[in-house]
C-alpha cells in the first residue's frame, strides 16, 4: 500500500536504494554460511540453501516487477557462496552449486515472466485509460452540443424547452411567479451586410455575453436561433426584479458596441409573459412574449 | 518491452515508459510489505538453522536483526 506516492524523480533513486539493500542482505545470508563451523559445513549449507531458495526467494520474488531487484539479490548470495564452495571441492559442493544455479535460474524465469506480464497489464490499464478519458470528452462534447449553442455557448431550444417545463412546473408547484422574455435583435441583418458575417456573429456573442452578466444564477438565457434570445427568470417578483432586471437587460442591449473597431448600433426589442397571468403552459407564454416583442419592434422607426 | 529497458533502474526519458515506469515502481512497493515479511520469516528460519549447526549466538541474532531493521525500514520509510 503506498501512503506518499514520491516525487518522480526520487523513484529511481528510491529503486536504486531498494536494491541495492537487497544485495546487503543476499550478501549477509552469504558471510553467515561461510562463517559456519568448519566441521558442520556439508549437511547445513544443502539444507539451509533449499529452505532459503523456497521461502525468501519466492515471497521476494515471485511477485516483483524489477527484474534487476531480484537477478542483483540472486547473485549477491550466489557469487560469494560459489567461490567459498569452490575452495572445498568435493561432492556435496558441486551438487550445492548446482542446486543454487538451478534455483537461480528458475526463479530469475519465473521473476522475468512475472515482470513482462504486469508491464503488459501495465500498458493495457493505460490505455484502457486513455480510451476511457477519450469516451468521457466525446460524451461531454456531444452533450454540450445537444444542449447548448455552438457559437454563443448558451442554452439551445433543447435544454431552454426542458428548462422552461420544468420551471412552470417549479413555480406552479411553490405559486410563484415565472418571466419569459423573448429578445430579437432590431436590424440584425443590416449589421451583417454591412459589417460581413464575422461581425454579425461576434454581435451574436456579444449579446448572449451581455444578457448572461445581467441575469442571475438560477435564470437561463437561450438562443432559439437567428438573432432570437429567450431568457427565463424564476421567482419573478413584479416589484423588485421586473425593474432591476429587464431594465438593465434592455439597457445593455440598447447601446453602441465596439466590435474590431466597428461601432455597431446595438438595438433590441424585448416581449414578456409572466405566468400565471399570461398563460400556464410554454407554448402560450412564448406566443404571448412573441406578439409583446413584435408589437414593440413594429413602434421602432422603419430604418430600426 | 526490450531487455535493458525491463532491466533498467533510471528514470525514462520519454512520457509513456516514465508512466509505465512509474505504475511498474509503485506496483513493486505495493508488493514491499508482503515480500518484507517474507523476508523476516526467511531469516528467523535461516538463523535456526545456523544455531543450529553451530553458529555463534551473538552472530546469528545480529543477522537476523540486521535483516529485520532493513526489512522494516523497507516497508516504512522508503517510498511504502
Amino acid at each position: 500500500m503506498i501512503k506518499n506516492k514520491p516525487a518522480k524523480h526520487k523513484l529511481a533513486n528510491f529503486l536504486k536504494l531498494r536494491v541495492a539493500l537487497g544485495c546487503a542482505i543476499g550478501l549477509m545470508y552469504a558471510l553467515a554460511v561461510a562463517l559456519l563451523p568448519e566441521k558442520n559445513i556439508e549437511q547445513p549449507i544443502l539444507f539451509l540453501l533449499s529452505i532459503y531458495l523456497v521461502s525468501i526467494a519466492i515471497a521476494i520474488f515471485q511477485y516483483s516487477v524489477i527484474p534487476s531487484y531480484y537477478i542483483l539479490f540472486n547473485i549477491s548470495i550466489f557469487l560469494p557462496l560459489t567461490i567459498f564452495l569452490l575452495s572445498k571441492p568435493n561432492e556435496i559442493s558441486a551438487i550445492t552449486i548446482l542446486l543454487l544455479l538451478s534455483g537461480i535460474i528458475l526463479f530469475t524465469n519465473k521473476g522475468l515472466k512475472v515482470s513482462l506480464s504486469e508491464i503488459n497489464s501495465i500498458k493495457v490499464n493505460l490505455k484502457l485509460q486513455t480510451e476511457i478519458a477519450e469516451h468521457v470528452i466525446t460524451r461531454q462534447k456531444l452533450s454540450e452540443m445537444a444542449l447548448y449553442d455552438n457559437l454563443t455557448k448558451v442554452a439551445n431550444q433543447n435544454m431552454f424547452e426542458d428548462s422552461a417545463k420544468s420551471s412552470i412546473r417549479k413555480a406552479c408547484d411553490n405559486g410563484y411567479q415565472m418571466a419569459l422574455l423573448v429578445i430579437d435583435l432590431n436590424g440584425f441583418k443590416q449589421i451583417n451586410d454591412k459589417f460581413g458575417h464575422d461581425i454579425g456573429d461576434k454581435v451574436l456573442i456579444e449579446v448572449a455575453d451581455s444578457i448572461r452578466k445581467n441575469i442571475r444564477s438560477s435564470d437561463l438565457v437561450a438562443r432559439l436561433g437567428g438573432d432570437e434570445f429567450v431568457v427565463i427568470l424564476e421567482h419573478y417578483n413584479l416589484g423588485e426584479i421586473k425593474v432591476n432586471l429587464i431594465e438593465s437587460i434592455q439597457r445593455s442591449l440598447n447601446k453602441d458596441i465596439d466590435i474590431e473597431g466597428n461601432i455597431v448600433e446595438l438595438r433590441a426589442s424585448i416581449g414578456t409573459s409572466i405566468y400565471p397571468h399570461d398563460g400556464d403552459n410554454l407554448k402560450t407564454l412564448l406566443q404571448n412574449a412573441d406578439v409583446r416583442m413584435y408589437d414593440q419592434k413594429s413602434n421602432l422607426k422603419p430604418n430600426q | 518491452m526490450p531487455l535493458p529497458q525491463l532491466f533498467s533502474l533510471a528514470y525514462p526519458t520519454d512520457a509513456e515508459n516514465q508512466e509505465i515506469f512509474r505504475q511498474r515502481a509503485f506496483r513493486f512497493f505495493g508488493y514491499s510489505i508482503a515480500n518484507m515479511m517474507g523476508l523476516i520469516y526467511g531469516a528467523g528460519l535461516i538463523s535456526l538453522v545456523l544455531y543450529t549447526y553451530g553458529a555463534e549466538k551473538k552472530s546469528t541474532a545480529l543477522l537476523f536483526l540486521l535483516t529485520a531493521v532493513i526489512a522494516i525500514v523497507l516497508i516504512f520509510f522508503l517510498a511504502t
